[in-house]
């Protein structure tokens, strides 16, 4: 089946295509209308310096080059990325990893309640949730710190927030907390779409839940595996909601993100060209990581 | 074929008409009277006119909205014919906003916000109705103090703004932990430096302040700034001239009494880590003596704090500068130029400038900016003394309000300062190194 | 319900009964513990919220963190009428069910065409929509704003609308196309031969099979532009047309916050979406990870 709808695409005549082009033309319209051409106005506005009101004056690519070498924000903000990529790569995917073996493969009561309750933190608006966590971290009546106290831990209990090198685990801690439901759903289904037959060989030899899903589940869900890998990275870069509402990159600059500082040159100090150039930076670098990640992707399940 | 290509066809004409279909605006609000605001009902030299005026306002305390909703629909009541939109937004966004505005001359006929949001270059591009011919005409010269007015402005000579509340940064205090050490309301910098002493000694945390949000610690050093520093080289900084000097040796020295401060476990711990209402909250619960804070606290404060709170303007540790604080116009009201009913705005920004208004403000627990024939009887004796100190001291700015990328600068050295990262010359030189860079950019 | 079900069978199926501490109910208590255990990191948050939107503002600065002494139900009330959040509420409605509506028709539409037909350009048109999935939507705010003011559109419903759809799109796409690609050739094959033509397929066939997809669309669709923050803020200028969530940053304010209003308005904003996915569990879950199996 795959064979034949791989069938040379490039031979069907245009003439052919039209019908599968107007069934495609509704959201394809909609789409360019409202994501491609604003996203082809954002590079036009990368290239100019602009105030937000006023004369726009044409810079070509200074805007860019700027960034990349009078900008010490940038490499920042950018090194803050990169550091909630690696962590969230590894955090909020093997609590989701964890929490899928617990309630697929172990035995226990109320697993659809406890799968409800585990996700529920992914319907909130990311303005609760920064309030919520804003307030949990509070050096003096904050959930976290009041715990700690209670438990005879008091000499853990510090500002979270004013600390520079806390805060961003931090922030990433309260992202974590929103995001590792996410991996754990799709984990679930891929547990469950193992065969029985594959877990009952390990059971035979004695081997335990983790174990079992260790030797045997781990090579059936590369795919799957792979999607939460790749999607939790886009969503690592895109972090902006949490940080701005809690910190605003501070203190300091020691929890800005590329989001936020994107913000603050579009909006808050009056550079929009540069806001619009670090738009674009922050789109182009996601897209080529998808495309790598895809390519590596289809690459691996090919095996 | 050609039947599913008529039904697509169908199909995708149906989503067109959908599309052109343009929801029309939504229907009259009822706005609910909550309050009982004492209407003095002014005859308007002006017949009725169909007008519908857009007002965008800004302002973080649900109460304020409520009252200006309220005196909304009076205004209508009083000028039938006359529907007003009012749209209340948070600070940040009504800077964002308002610039998307004037860029497009789209949107209000009247927004409420301060300069450096876009306004100024507004002004600048003759996107403001100018107000100077209406000053005299409606008799605004008479009810204010326009020479405030005009100091706040940032267009010389022209009058696009009027201010009508004034907001200032002074020492809310504890007066029952002051009571109880015997200490009063200091006069001289000497006290006050006794007063923070024994509040220490005592084991009482002299200050709260917040450095998760930035600003409410910065506002300290604006306080002191405006002690140490000659009004002169505020001005200039805050005007963005290419002579401002961030690097004076007044601002060090403001900054090095705040270092000497938070060196000294003057202020509530973990100050870093605490948002402004979390500061205002530990002072609400006693747990500090002062909070040196703008006056956009005192509702929050007077409803919560058990304790009476009283209010004064820190006093200068020196005697050969004028006495000033931070103290200013809250925002101003503006009229866009493209609005195309010029003479209800008028009439509405009237009735904002009018002792009614003035009035219910001040019932509010705000300082309104009218000058009262007869201050009427305050809410609270806090008002009052907040009232007083805005008689005694001379006006100042917040320094870097034109510059947000300046200020975050100044934000950023500030909490390095407050680790033990920089010293106080090196903060204002970081300072001053940016303002020379933004200058360069221009 | 397939979770359940497994579960039980395998307890069925008698499984090892060594005694002890690794005894099957011993072991079943254990997991469940550490259920609770964790379940507790989710819901103290959650727990936070509602007792905070009970609670007046002193009895907040007073008692952060515990039960609420006096239970302030006006709150909600207030949300409401003074917050504006009932007019929020509809506007957010309004916003959201032409948004479902537009994205299910016109995904539907391009994943048949993307599954079940051949054409020209195929894989370089499904890479552009792709595309879509990578870029964050608030970094159009701006080209948005006055593409949307040129075409009159500013401020009205169709400001929120649109570009939502454009923006979801990509992924109903993706989702649909995974799902439509896994039918078994043989139905499609019988119905061809019983000359239905690629419409009535469509009608009779491929969408009658997506259902669950559709269904987890619908509830993902409805989800994003239920909580969409940042067009709102932007693209809708009078506060007559404002929708939840810009309602609710309101009472997180620069200068003033008024927390517990702004709990009791997180709590009205939330509950049609936990409502919503507690009911359509079983898509919402299925939706992702069909997307996952892609």
């Amino acid at each position: 089946m795959q064979a034949s709808r791989q069938k040379a695409t490039r031979e069907v005549s245009w003439r052919d295509s039209a019908p599968a082009y107007l069934f495609i033309a509704p959201a394809f319209i909609l789409y360019a209308l409202f994501f491609l051409w604003p996203l082809l106005h954002l590079v036009q506005l990368s290239t100019v310096k602009w105030k937000g009101v006023g004369p726009k004056v044409f810079v070509g690519l200074k805007n860019y080059l700027h960034i990349l070498t009078s900008d010490p924000k940038f490499w920042l903000a950018f090194e803050h990325n990169v550091i909630w990529l690696f962590a969230a790569v590894v955090v909020p995917i093997v609590i989701g990893m964890f929490l899928a073996v617990l309630l697929a493969r172990t035995p226990m009561h109320g697993r659809l309640l406890f799968r409800t309750i585990y996700f529920l933190p992914q319907v909130l608006s990311s303005v609760v949730v920064a309030v919520i966590w804003r307030g949990m971290y509070n050096p003096n009546y904050g959930a976290i710190n009041s715990i700690l106290r209670g438990i005879g831990l008091d000499f853990l209990a510090r500002g979270w927030l004013g600390d520079r090198a806390l805060v961003l685990p931090a922030l990433f801690i309260a992202w974590s907390w929103i995001h590792y439901g996410f991996c754990m759903v799709i984990f679930i289904a891929a547990l469950q779409s193992i065969d029985e037959v594959y877990f009952d060989a390990a059971k035979v030899d004695g081997a335990n839940a983790l174990q079992q899903t260790w030797y045997v589940a781990l090579p059936f869900i590369r795919g799957p595996l792979a999607t939460v890998i790749l999607l939790t990275a886009i969503a690592a870069f895109q972090v902006f909601d949490l940080v701005f509402i809690i910190t605003k990159g501070g203190p300091a600059g020691a929890s800005l993100v590329l989001s936020v500082h994107m913000y603050d040159n579009a909006f808050r100090y009056d550079k929009v060209g540069q806001g619009a150039a670090l738009a674009v930076f922050l789109g182009a670098l996601i897209s080529v990581l998808s495309i790598i990640f895809l390519r590596v992707r289809r690459r691996l399940e090919a095996d | 074929m050609s039947k599913h290509l008529r039904i697509l066809g169908v199909l995708i004409l149906l989503a067109a008409v959908l599309a052109a279909c343009v929801v029309p605006t939504p229907e009259v609000v009822e706005k609910v009277v909550t309050q009982e605001v004492e209407v003095v009902v002014t005859a308007t030299p002006e017949p009725a006119e169909e007008a519908t005026i857009k007002v965008w306002y800004t302002s973080g305390n649900p109460a304020e909205i409520q009252l200006m909703e309220d005196l909304s629909a009076k205004f209508e009541e009083a000028h039938p014919g006359v529907t007003v939109e009012f749209s209340p937004y948070g600070f940040d966004d009504l800077r964002k906003n308002f610039k998307l505005a004037l860029d497009t001359q789209t949107g209000p006929d009247i927004t409420y916000l301060g300069p450096g949001s876009g306004l100024t270059e507004g002004g600048d591009l003759g996107l403001l109705l100018d107000l100077t011919p209406y000053v005299k005409q409606r008799g605004w010269d008479q009810a204010f103090d326009m020479e405030m007015n005009q100091a706040y402005n940032p267009w010389p000579g022209q009058i696009y703004g009027m201010a009508y509340d004034i907001v200032t940064i002074g020492a809310y205090y504890n007066k029952d932990i002051f009571n109880e050490l015997g200490l009063g309301p200091p006069e001289t910098w000497e006290e006050y430096e006794n007063v923070i002493v024994t509040l220490k000694d005592n084991g009482v945390t002299p200050f709260v302040t917040a450095g998760l949000d930035s600003w409410p610690l910065d506002h300290y050093f604006y306080t002191l700034a405006h002690l140490t520093t000659p009004y002169e080289e505020i001005e200039k900084v805050w005007r963005v001239e290419p002579d401002g000097n961030y690097a004076h040796e007044g601002f060090v020295e403001a900054m090095t009494i705040l270092k000497d401060w938070i060196d000294k476990g003057y202020f509530n711990q973990e100050f870093m880590a605490v948002g402004n209402a979390d500061a205002r909250d530990l002072f609400i619960n006693g747990e500090a003596a002062m909070f040196i804070a703008g006056t956009w606290n005192t509702s929050a404060i007077l409803d919560g704090a058990d304790f009476e709170t009283g209010f004064f303007a820190v006093p200068s540790p020196n005697p050969d500068l004028e006495w000033r604080a931070v103290m200013t116009p809250n925002n101003f009201w503006v009229i866009t130029e493209w609005t195309e009913y010029p003479d209800a705005a008028l009439d509405y920004i009237d009735y904002m400038l009018s002792e009614e208004v003035a009035t219910a403000k001040w019932d509010a627990g705000d300082v309104p900016m009218y000058k009262f024939a007869a201050v009427p009887d305050p809410a609270s004796q806090l008002q009052l003394e907040i009232y007083d100190a805005t008689q005694k001291t001379k006006g100042g700015q917040y320094l870097a309000q034109y510059a947000h990328d300046v200020m975050q600068i100044q934000w950023d050295a500030e909490a390095l300062m407050a680790a033990g990262e920089l010293t106080p010359e090196e903060v204002q030189t970081m300072v001053q190194e940016a303002y020379e860079q933004k200058l360069a950019e221009e | 319900m397939e979770l359940a079900r497994r579960g039980a069978e395998k307890e069925d199926a008698g499984q090892v009964t060594r005694l002890g501490l690794w005894g099957f109910r011993t072991r079943r208590l254990w997991t469940t513990f550490a259920a609770v255990a964790f379940s507790l990191f989710v819901l103290v948050p959650f727990t936070w919220v509602i007792f905070t939107s009970v609670k007046s503002q002193k009895e907040l600065s007073h008692n952060p963190l515990g039960v609420p002494m006096d239970w302030q139900w006006g709150n909600f009330a207030e949300a409401w009428t003074r917050g504006h959040f009932d007019r929020y509420f509809l506007n957010s409605i309004l916003v959201a069910i032409p948004t479902v509506a537009l994205v299910l028709v016109c995904s539907t539409l391009a994943a048949y065409a993307f599954s079940l037909m051949e054409f020209r350009g195929k894989n370089v048109l499904f890479i552009i929509f792709l595309v879509g999935l990578t870029i964050p939507l608030s970094i159009l705010i701006i080209p948005l704003f006055y593409e949307l003011l040129s075409l009159g559109l500013l401020n009205t419903y169709w400001a929120l609308v649109l570009p939502q759809v454009a923006k979801t799109l990509p992924f109903g796409i993706l989702l649909l196309r995974s799902f439509m690609e896994d039918f078994p050739t043989e139905i499609l094959d019988a119905a061809r031969i019983d000359g239905c033509s690629t419409w009535g397929l469509l009608y009779r066939v491929v969408v009658p099979l997506s259902a669950p997809a559709l269904t987890s669309l619908l509830v993902f669709t409805f989800m994003w532009t239920w909580n969409q923050f940042v067009l709102p803020v932007v693209l809708i200028q009078d506060d007559a047309m404002r929708t939840l969530p810009v309602g609710l940053n309101f009472f997180q304010g620069r200068f003033v916050t008024d927390i517990p209003l702004m709990m009791a308005g997180a709590i009205i904003s939330f509950l049609p979406i936990v409502l919503m996915y507690v009911f359509f569990q079983r898509q919402f879950i299925k939706g992702i990870t069909a997307g996952a199996f892609k």
